[in-house]
């Protein structure tokens, strides 16, 4: 094998397929990437990798002037390539060993044969429902930064996206809190479904496909394909019930308060920095037409910040991990954010305070429990 | 400034608070450990009971045999806790410099004082005295310019003694000491500078730095050098550092390889790890089990919680998945501990699909604890420590420090 290709493009797949390859693994050829040049009139050159869950390939366009396939180690690869002067890379294949020129560089990796790289599920795209990359990527922002990290519960840690016959929503949660996003979007699909999806292979969408344009979806039984014209992301679906999450969105909640995002945010930013590093514990305080948010940890310090607040309820003291609060309000689009709650130990509901007519995004937080520390 | 350093040492603590409490314990040798069955070792022996070779950690049963007529108690550790915090708050009303460096030793920065206090010997005394009237209790201090020195001087002054070693005589006064005597020479050091024909800390003083650090290592040969010539750090340092681990552990007065008694013992010593962080608004990320056979052979399992935890039962669960492989030996076994390790603020994170059993439970254990805090631990028993019940000798589990 032997192939030219320009720096920018290969970098760009390189550190994308790197974002897969695994930390830790039995198998040694995981931790490589699959280069595979195929000539003729339709040649092109792919690279893929995997983790077994997932699998991401790339066709790319290259100067190809002998065919050929090999793996080589993908981190070290992609490391290689972002130090190299920005001109076109050569990379060919001698034996088991790869050889990378570019300009004056040349660089030499061990490789592992093809044959000991995993096959991916051969999907074909025929009878794919399509659905535009800006929708795609609003609904995964919105909602995968919720999911669950090590839970015991497997099932938390996917993104649930059910595809109605109106509109698409994706929800995660790890338990603690809870997002959604809905677009008002008709795909043309016979009959709703749900499928639970690892939010790693839904960030490849945001990663590598086109701003604007579309995506070909297919889900089956167990494997979920998403493909952009060069780009084709596979996925192995999380099994299990998904827990009935509308149950304990509160959307009778009350007392609520209205106030401007940015600013909250920028409050809880100051308040974060001397909140516990382990439990992030901010006091919010809603009194009448005001809010204060304060901190108080034993070594640390003391801090408090006075936010005007359209909120006419009795005084309400609530607790929250106040990172949770940040990264909910980061993907409030409005000006101003409606908190709706309760009481001090029940969930809140974070919800924009103006509503758009095509999507509705929500947050539920659960607070901590109060105490005097 | 001359830095004035103290090191308070209380003397045989735990037998000293027996006696406060009954003063016909006075002059008579007295031993306070674990004296349930043969097993046990001892904690705190008088220097009466010293004169016949008793020392602490030797097992009772051997203390028995030295010494019959010696008076054998099984010790209150609660009480020398609640001691410990009033001597510490004697210590406080002179300095706010007071680091507790266990129950029953601290260190106190007097640098500065004398301005207040007068000279600090003058000083030492007037705390030691108020100490002793207060509480009778028998104590003895060292002063020098940094706590190691200060340590080793009040080790020498025992008991009831003050000793002061003068700014500038710090190597001499070490000079005549047994590098045993020296805290931080364990049994390792102390073999090996034996065979290198090093004594006592005199001789090590004849070595020069290069010499140490090429037979020691850098670390252990520059803390020699130092060491011998008495210095050390005087950092006195406040507030009682955060626990970085919480465990319970307990020897039988049987070896057992009974299942059904060992998940017993195993469920009571995770409920008083669990009411020990709950008291403290704790919680722990690893659980540790420590298994001893009886031949003396040691396992230790830990795993990690993806979340940390102060619940009873979430701590059992995972306790039990370490304990149950290790039965599989057929050996007897004579000890068992847990340990929750990784320690940091209960978060009290409410959970969004199973709050009202959280409540439930949060509400179960505020008044289990609560009745156990004002009719001792004993009074209720639970889960599968009531297996014990059947067996006619309740594990006697002494709380280990944690470390």
């Amino acid at each position: 094998m032997k192939i030219t290709v320009a720096k920018e493009p290969l970098l760009h797949v390189v550190t994308a397929i790197g974002g897969i390859v695994p930390a830790k693994s039995t198998m040694p050829v995981l931790y490589n990437i699959l280069i595979e040049a195929q000539d003729g009139p339709d040649g092109f050159l792919k690279m893929a990798g995997t983790d077994l869950d997932i699998s991401l390939s790339y066709r790319m366009k290259a100067t190809i002037e002998k065919p050929g396939a090999i793996t080589i180690p993908a981190k070290k690869f992609g490391e290689i390539v972002r130090v190299l002067p920005n001109s076109p890379i050569t990379i060919e294949q001698t034996g088991e060993r790869v050889k990378i020129d570019c300009e004056k560089s040349s660089i030499v990796l061990p490789g592992l044969p093809k044959s000991d790289f995993p096959t991916f599920p051969e999907k074909t795209f025929e009878g794919a429902f399509k659905v535009s990359n800006e929708v795609m990527r609003k609904l995964v922002l919105h909602s995968s930064y919720s999911a669950g990290r090590d839970e015991d519960r497997q099932i938390l840690k996917g993104v649930l996206w059910e595809i109605g016959k109106e509109e698409l929503s994706m929800i995660s949660t790890n338990g603690h809190r809870l997002a959604k996003m809905t677009v008002k979007e008709s795909l043309g699909v016979s009959e709703s479904m749900n499928v639970v999806i690892p939010p790693k292979a839904l960030e490849q969408v945001d990663r590598l496909c086109s701003e604007d344009g579309e995506l070909e979806v297919v889900i089956d039984r167990n494997h979920i394909g998403i493909r952009e014209n060069d780009v084709v992301i596979f996925s192995r679906l999380i099994e299990g019930t998904y827990p009935n999450y509308e149950q304990v969105i509160p959307f009778y909640n009350n007392k609520i308060a209205i106030l401007d995002s940015q600013k909250l945010s920028d409050a809880l930013r100051r308040m974060l920095t001397l909140a516990n590093t382990v439990t992030h514990r901010i006091r919010l305080l809603f009194k009448e037409k005001q809010l204060k948010v304060s901190v108080s940890t034993e070594e640390v310090g003391e801090g408090e910040d006075l936010l005007e607040a359209e909120y006419q309820d009795e005084e309400l003291e609530i607790f929250f991990n106040g990172n949770y609060l940040l990264e909910m309000l980061k993907y409030v689009e409005s000006e101003q954010v409606k908190i709706c709650m309760e009481s001090a130990e029940s969930g809140i509901l974070v919800v924009p305070a103006e509503e758009s007519e095509n999507e509705r995004y929500l947050g539920v937080i659960m607070p901590l429990k109060v105490t005097d520390r | 400034m001359q830095r004035h350093i103290v090191h308070i040492d209380m003397d045989a603590f735990f037998v000293s608070v027996e006696r406060s409490r009954n003063p016909s314990l006075a002059g008579r040798p007295v031993v306070v450990g674990e004296v349930q069955g043969t097993r046990g070792v001892v904690a705190s022996a008088s220097y009466e009971a010293r004169k016949h070779g008793i020392h602490s950690a030797m097992p009772v049963a051997a203390a028995r045999k030295l010494c019959p007529r010696a008076v054998f108690l099984p010790g209150n550790y609660d009480l020398y806790l609640r001691v410990s915090r009033a001597i510490r708050r004697i210590f406080e009303s002179w300095t706010p410099l007071v680091e507790m460096s266990s129950i029953d030793e601290a260190s106190l920065d007097l640098t500065g004082f004398d301005r207040c206090y007068g000279p600090v010997l003058g000083t030492v005394d007037r705390i030691l005295r108020q100490v002793r009237d207060t509480l009778d209790l028998s104590l003895s201090a060292g002063i020098a310019t940094n706590k190691l020195v200060a340590k080793i001087a009040a080790t020498s002054a025992k008991p009831a003694g003050l000793l002061q070693v003068l700014p500038g005589c710090e190597e001499c006064f070490m000079a005549g000491l047994a590098l045993s005597a020296v805290p931080g020479v364990g049994e390792v050091l102390g073999v090996r500078l034996a065979s290198l024909g090093l004594h006592t800390v005199g001789e090590l003083q004849l070595l020069e730095l290069p010499l140490l650090v090429r037979v020691f290592g850098r670390a252990a040969g520059s803390w020699l050098y130092r060491m011998a010539r008495g210095q050390g750090s005087p950092k006195v340092e406040p507030g009682r550092p955060a626990p970085k681990s919480a465990g319970h552990s307990v020897t039988f007065s049987q070896d057992t390889v009974d299942r059904r008694f060992l998940e017993g013992v195993l469920y009571h010593l995770c409920e008083k790890v669990g009411a020990r962080l709950r008291k403290k608004a704790l919680e722990g990320g690893t659980v540790t089990l420590r298994l001893r056979y009886s031949d003396f052979k040691t396992a230790t399992r830990s795993c990690s919680l993806p979340e940390g935890t102060n619940c009873d039962r979430q701590i059992f669960e995972r306790a039990l998945e370490l304990m149950l492989p290790l039965l599989d030996r057929r050996v007897r076994v004579r000890l068992l501990g847990v340990t929750l390790s990784r320690l940091r603020p209960a978060a009290d994170q409410l959970d969004l699909f199973c709050l009202a059993a959280q409540q439930r439970r949060l509400g179960f254990y505020r008044s289990l604890d609560a009745l156990r805090d004002r009719y001792g631990f004993e009074s209720l028993r639970k889960g599968r420590a009531l297996w014990l019940e059947s067996f006619r000798r309740p594990p006697g589990s002494r709380p280990r420090k944690a470390g």
